[in-house]
């Protein structure tokens, strides 16, 4: 379901996915840095 | 990816980054990553779960495609000789970047509205700020 855009101020909501490389990645064990996250289109 | 190649600033800052695609990995890897080292972790949403909770929508056909923007950029990187990549699988599913603070709460928020980013300077300003906010 497709929510409104987040924005400044709110909590990032949870990212917790696969990797190119084969693991998982969390963005919840990144907390105590700032943390860019950028979402891309398509591959080409 | 503008950050890539500024990954001594985001070490100074104490910043990271990470990157969401939808494509099929092998498509990933061996188009928009082809020759390219990238020292973040790369995610794949192939059922762009992530980029509708964080509110990234599809533009439509004549947003993408009638952008005379695009076409000069396409042109330019012909001009220089570079081949242009076979599209992925959704031509029209707009990205966009955020910055995430320290506290884990959005201190930038930059969707695409066709194929355009942010000046890297912005993203790194904005790394810069959550980071010492």
């Amino acid at each position: 379901m497709e929510t409104g855009l987040v924005r400044p101020g709110q909590p990032a909501p949870p990212l917790e996915l696969s990797t190119l490389a084969g693991g998982q990645f969390d963005l919840a064990t990144v907390r105590g840095h700032a943390a860019l996250v950028s979402f891309l289109r398509h591959a080409g | 990816m503008k950050v890539l190649g500024y990954e001594h600033l985001l070490d100074e800052i104490g910043a990271t980054a990470v990157f969401v695609t939808f494509d099929e990995p092998e498509a990933v890897r061996s188009g928009l990553l082809a020759g390219l080292e990238v020292p973040y972790p790369v995610l794949v949403d192939r059922e762009r779960e992530a980029y509708r909770e964080w509110g990234l929508r599809r533009s439509s056909v004549a947003g993408v495609w009638l952008d005379p923007r695009l076409w000069a950029r396409y042109a330019s990187l012909l001009l220089r000789g570079e081949r242009l990549r076979r599209p992925g699988s959704d031509t029209l599913q707009l990205g966009g970047d955020f910055v995430v603070d320290r506290e884990g709460v959005v201190v930038y928020s930059r969707p695409q509205e066709r194929d355009d980013r942010p000046p890297v300077g912005e993203l790194l300003g904005a790394l810069r700020r959550a980071s010492t906010g």
